[in-house]
């Protein structure tokens, strides 16, 4: 596909690559060069001879191999005159970082306009201008101008992240390898005169490695063609969107009312259902309900949850949260209900929400765990394990990824503390079992698991539709 | 945007096409940017929205035959290229109860509408069936510059902006869409039938909004449509009041 060399360039060459360690040229050269980026990398810079050790060209004609793809940092004015080379060197694909375009005024404005054009009229493909560019953990392609030691990078994973926020993107990239969240593909998009979230989606469709795209965008460029490839995308994997500038605007003219209940929030919304898309409100929701979407599988006829938990009150607010979405509470069946009366403790009450009382300890975890997992009215299971107490061993890890991959239920787990509690909180991530740090962002990740299903589901609806 | 491919494979849909074109270039040709009521009523009824019987008169006389043909009661309505919210300026006057009433209260319509808008042109009085009243919903549709073509539905009545209870879909749309709009209002019991009310008729509420996305998708000279309130009982529907207007400025913009 035509957007491949952005992702796995067999060689790259850096325009407007730098010596001074502050410039963007330089980070992004370093990045190149220090990593483990098996293609070949390029500085360009005609005011210099060589950058870290490397020989630099002074154009891009110079340089004596074929070019996949070409990261341009350098002043706006100077992009039309590199895209016309690109365009006669045949580079396959170009990521302009720079700013100055569309977002600054006319002038900014006319050059897009140029460098547009320019796109159309050759196969060269462009990110960008105004972007950090590409991040893909597998062929360590990195164009981020953020200095490693600022930014971490995330590790490999199953969640495809585009955004049309250069900060926004970096910031959550280095907050998701804080949180040892994996990347597949990270991509931001700027001004996106060329490549836009459409082609990404077409894109990251196929991609075997996403299992899981999330998009954070302001302004949708092709809104019918986007809904399209919405609902094509949702028959594959979840795609969750945050999209911002939605403020009611109520301006449109009140000529009638349909006009003025139309504010975009709404309008948007609807659009999304429509698609499939799961709706994310906050960036909190976007990468909450991502880690749910992208680990777990969807609840597939029984969508009722369970609650497990070893302290009351984290019971109580989850079950006012289900309550609160419209969701279910499983009734267990008498089997487990049974099962769970002769091996649990007197004291604790077999019901559900199930407390586990304060002094659960990792095997009565597991007992209630796999009673309930096995029990065909528990379609969800919410595991509330608060870590402080020196019952819980970390093997109680082992346990809730036991009783999910034996019975193969929704499974997600509710978890707040420190040092201790997040050692166990990463070992869960690295076993697929998304954690949250409140009730609340746990219920509202399992709806969002719910909500998909139901995409499925209607997805298949319309299927048969068509065939009648 | 995408309109209705292929319109020629479906004569129906063509001449249906053809008549609604020709009143909406009429009216944009008088440089209105909306439709009067009698001519949005036509377009609703050439797309088998149901709408109350009306004819239109432009003397007592006249209303007084119409009526003949439709019975009572009735409703009056002002028909004006300039007047866009008729009850406003006492443009709507319903419970006609026979021709005595209709009589007085052509005349008080008249001089209502004289003395709170002089400057308005009296095109005619709409002479209309009045409605049994019963649950009351909104459906409407406008070009949003992301998505094109988009069909409302909701709560309807004259409290619609005050409950906010609508949801949207972009059109074209299908029956799982219509539904999914039906089911997705807060209000949605209320549709199903609540407090010994009898549910309403679901079937004739999808066709009246697939038929609007039809509209949309055929006539792109059409910017924004309201018709509020649709009464729907548990058998039928009927668009009371329709609203049509057109991109572009006209004089009553």
């Amino acid at each position: 596909m035509d957007l491949d060399a952005f992702f796995g360039p067999k060689s790259v060459a850096v325009v407007g690559a730098s010596r001074e360690p502050r410039k963007f040229g330089h980070v992004i050269f370093k990045n190149f060069v220090e990593s483990e980026f098996k293609g070949k990398a390029y500085p360009v810079n005609p005011n210099a001879e060589s950058i870290l050790g490397f020989k630099a060209y002074p154009s891009l004609e110079a340089i004596p191999s074929e070019l996949d793809l070409a990261v341009i940092a350098v002043p706006a004015a100077s992009v039309p005159h590199i895209i016309d080379e690109c365009v006669s060197k045949g580079v396959k694909a170009a990521i302009i970082v720079s700013g100055g375009f569309r977002e600054v005024g006319k002038k900014g404005e006319q050059l897009e306009l140029e460098i547009r054009q320019k796109s159309k009229d050759s196969a060269l493909r462009i990110i960008g201008p105004n972007c950090i560019g590409v991040y893909n953990p597998t062929n360590h392609v990195d164009t981020l101008f953020l200095p490693r030691y600022r930014l971490r990078r995330p590790k490999e994973g199953p969640i495809a992240f585009v955004s049309q926020s250069g900060a926004f993107g970096s910031a959550v990239l280095d907050w998701a390898a804080s949180q040892d969240i994996g990347i597949s593909k990270f991509i931001s998009i700027g001004n996106k005169i060329d490549v836009d979230e459409v082609d990404l989606l077409n894109y990251l469709v196929d991609d075997p490695l996403t299992k899981c795209i999330t998009v954070y965008v302001e302004s949708i460029s092709r809104g019918r063609e986007f809904l399209k490839i919405a609902r094509e995308v949702a028959q594959n994997k979840p795609l969750v969107v945050l999209k911002g500038g939605v403020t009611k605007d109520g301006a449109s003219a009140a000529l009638s009312h349909t006009g003025s209940l139309a504010g975009s929030a709404k309008v948007c919304e609807g659009a999304f259902e429509q698609a499939g898309v799961i709706q994310a409100q906050t960036v909190d929701e976007l990468f909450d309900y991502a880690r749910a979407l992208a680990y777990q599988p969807v609840p597939k006829v029984q969508k009722d949850i369970a609650i497990v938990t070893n302290g009351g009150g984290f019971g109580v607010i989850s079950t006012d949260e289900v309550s609160e979405l419209g969701l279910k509470l499983a009734r267990f069946s008498p089997e487990t209900t049974k099962t769970l009366q002769a091996k649990l403790p007197e004291y604790s009450t077999v019901r559900n929400p199930l407390d586990l009382v304060g002094d659960a300890d990792v095997e009565r975890y597991r007992t209630a765990l796999n009673a309930v997992a096995s029990d065909s009215n528990v379609g969800v299971v919410l595991v509330i394990v608060l870590m402080q107490t020196s019952f819980i061993e970390s093997d109680v890890v082992d346990a809730i990824t036991e009783s999910q991959v034996t019975y193969g239920k929704s499974t997600i787990v509710c978890t707040i503390g420190g040092d201790f509690t997040q050692i166990l909180v990463k070992m869960l991530e690295e076993n697929r079992i998304p954690s949250y740090t409140t009730p609340e962002r746990a219920v509202n990740a399992i709806n969002a698991l719910i909500k998909y299903a139901e995409v499925l589901e209607e997805l298949d609806k319309r299927k048969q539709l068509k065939m009648d | 945007m995408i309109s209705i491919l292929n319109p020629s494979s479906d004569p129906v849909r063509m001449i249906r096409m053809k008549e609604c074109e020709i009143i909406i270039q009429r009216a944009l040709t008088e440089k209105r940017s909306s439709l009067q009521v009698d001519e949005a009523q036509r377009i609703c009824a050439l797309h088998k929205i149901p709408t109350p019987k009306y004819g239109v008169a432009t003397s007592v006389d006249e209303a007084l035959e119409k009526a003949k043909e439709i019975g009572y009661p009735l409703v009056l309505k002002i028909i004006s290229p300039q007047i866009v919210h008729k009850s406003e300026v006492g443009g709507v006057i319903p419970n006609i109860g026979n021709e005595k009433e209709l009589r007085t209260q052509y005349d008080k319509l008249i001089s209502n509408v004289r003395s709170k808008q002089p400057s308005a042109t009296i095109a005619g009085v709409l002479v209309e069936e009045m409605i049994r009243p019963s649950t009351e919903v909104i459906v409407g549709a406008m070009r949003d510059d992301q998505f094109g073509p988009v069909i409302m539905f909701g709560i309807g009545g004259i409290f619609a902006e005050v409950y906010d209870d609508v949801k949207f879909r972009v059109a074209p749309i299908d029956r799982i869409d219509a539904l999914n709009m039906i089911h997705g209002l807060h209000g949605s019991k209320i549709l199903e039938g609540a407090r010994g009310q009898p549910p309403i008729d679901i079937d004739s509420l999808i066709n009246v909004l697939m038929r609007v996305s039809d509209l949309m998708m055929e006539h792109d000279t059409v910017n924004q449509l309201d018709l509020n309130p649709v009464i729907v009982y548990s058998q039928g529907a009927c668009a009371v009041d329709s609203r049509i207007v057109m991109a572009g400025k006209g004089e009553d913009a």
